[in-house]
């Protein structure tokens, strides 16, 4: 009966599993180049019905996120190894070791191509002026454009942000009377007429451009 | 005399060279301007009539019926909702520019006089509000006027222009679901493929990049942690 085994005979996988979290925290802080971002968060812990039972399994939902394919490879093989040591150290025999499933197939990153893009920034400066065209840092968001820069025909692609946020409201905002709902929020609501000019006259600029018909 | 004729014979080939490219940018700006007011009918209807990943079926039939009036071939149903145009513009590089279409299950809170007010059955079968909340509803209006703009201008360019309006964004399903139809197999393979994201936090009016990885990949794990089992508070009761 498991119910009888005293604590000093069981191994305690709540326990086990605060371990492991306090050392995924090392993999971002510790393994991985700081100029190479990434984020590696428990987003859910389950584990156990009552105060006073010890659980036979824990269970967590972990994400990822990263740039580059190398960060990505450290990520994941720390995920086994700090999750497997902490089992071994444990005195878990083989059968318990825990179990890792990584959801497949990943978001790929959004792979920008260098060259393609600054030759469309260039168009883009040309007709839009050279303020309105900005360098911005890397997002942590997935974008499924990824995967047509990422098949055998390797395909350079070039995603740009389209500036949606009403000039009176980004003015605001830089004065911090208000935040600006991100997306997927209920109150997301860009403005149109700008953003449209914008978006046709600057990407219509860069494909007339990159057929090759500079004049 | 001589250094008066050289300064007009400079000033008569940079204003040719400017005046040339300015007429170019100049047509673009006003494609952009003048189609403005007409968009905007386009962009509501769509804001108004948000479909959820893998449902996009009115959108899509949005799409392909404003690509055919352009004069675009459509191909319809590549990868689930998917739609392919193509428009053969004589020989030079294939360019793919690429929308998304689905929206998402929220409830619109933008107080707009043109909010959604859709709900629609999700795949389980739940009645869900829908809305445009992550802006693919710009994303097809401003490729729509993008195309309509190239397709006028096309005495400017030559090549083969790929218009790729994807379904299931959300969930990242769609552009596998299209590839995996043939996207670059059945169709002219694209040399180059492009897309905006709409961001909710540059300024309209502005174009964020980056020369590298811009958006992050993403993979979720479960990882199950397991013990040997037992009453905690054993040794206390014996
Ligand atoms: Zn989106």
């Amino acid at each position: 009966m498991v119910d009888m085994v005293p604590p000093h005979k069981t191994i305690d996988p709540i326990v086990l599993s605060a371990k492991i979290i306090l050392d995924i925290q090392t993999i971002i802080s510790r393994k991985i180049n700081p100029i190479k971002p990434a984020v590696v968060t428990v987003g859910s812990i389950h584990g156990g019905t009552r105060a006073n039972v010890i659980p036979d399994e824990v269970k967590m939902m972990i994400t990822i996120r990263f740039f580059e394919q190398d960060v990505y490879k450290t990520i994941r093989e720390s995920l086994i190894n700090i999750s497997k040591g902490a089992a071994v150290s444990a005195g878990l025999p083989d059968e318990k070791m825990p179990r890792i499933i990584f959801d497949e197939p990943l978001d790929l990153p959004v792979n920008n191509d260098p060259a393609l893009v600054m030759e469309a920034v260039e168009s883009m400066k040309d007709i839009l002026g050279e303020k309105n065209i900005i360098q911005v840092d890397p997002a942590m968001v997935a974008e499924d454009f990824a995967k047509y820069g990422a098949t055998e025909e390797k395909i350079p692609i070039g995603l740009f942000w389209l500036g949606g946020v009403a000039t009176d409201k980004y003015k605001d905002f830089e004065n911090k009377l208000i935040t600006l709902p991100p997306l997927h929020n209920s109150a997301f609501a860009p403005d149109f007429g700008p953003a449209f000019k914008t978006g046709v006259t600057a990407m219509s600029k860069t494909i007339i451009d990159l057929f090759g018909n500079k004049k | 005399m001589r250094y008066l004729l050289s300064i007009s014979v400079l000033f008569i080939c940079f204003g040719g060279v400017f005046g040339q490219k300015n007429t170019l940018n100049d047509r673009i700006s006003g494609s952009a301007s003048s189609m403005e007011e007409s968009y905007r009918t386009i962009y509501i209807d769509l804001h108004q009539n948000p479909e959820l990943s893998l449902m996009e079926v009115k959108t899509a039939a949005k799409m392909a019926g404003q690509l055919k009036n352009l004069g675009f071939e459509v191909t319809t149903g590549i990868g689930g909702n998917g739609v392919v145009g193509i428009f053969r513009n004589g020989p030079g590089k294939t360019i793919m520019l690429r929308t998304d279409m689905d929206a998402l299950p929220v409830k619109e809170n933008t107080g707009l006089a043109y909010a959604s007010n859709i709900v629609m059955k999700d795949a389980k079968g739940n009645e869900n509000p829908v809305m445009h909340a992550c802006g693919h509803d710009l994303h097809m209006t401003t490729w729509l006027g993008t195309l309509s703009t190239l397709v006028s201008l096309k005495k400017e360019w030559k090549g083969t222009l790929i218009a790729v309006g994807q379904p299931a964004e959300e969930g990242t399903m769609g552009a596998q679901a299209m590839l995996d139809d043939g996207l670059f197999k059945k169709f002219p393979k694209p040399d180059i493929a492009l897309a905006y994201h709409v961001s909710p936090e540059l300024p309209a009016g502005t174009i964020g990049y980056f020369p590298g990885p811009i958006f992050a990949g993403v993979q979720t794990a479960e990882l199950t942690v397991f013990g040997y089992g037992g009453h905690g508070a054993t040794s206390q009761n014996h």
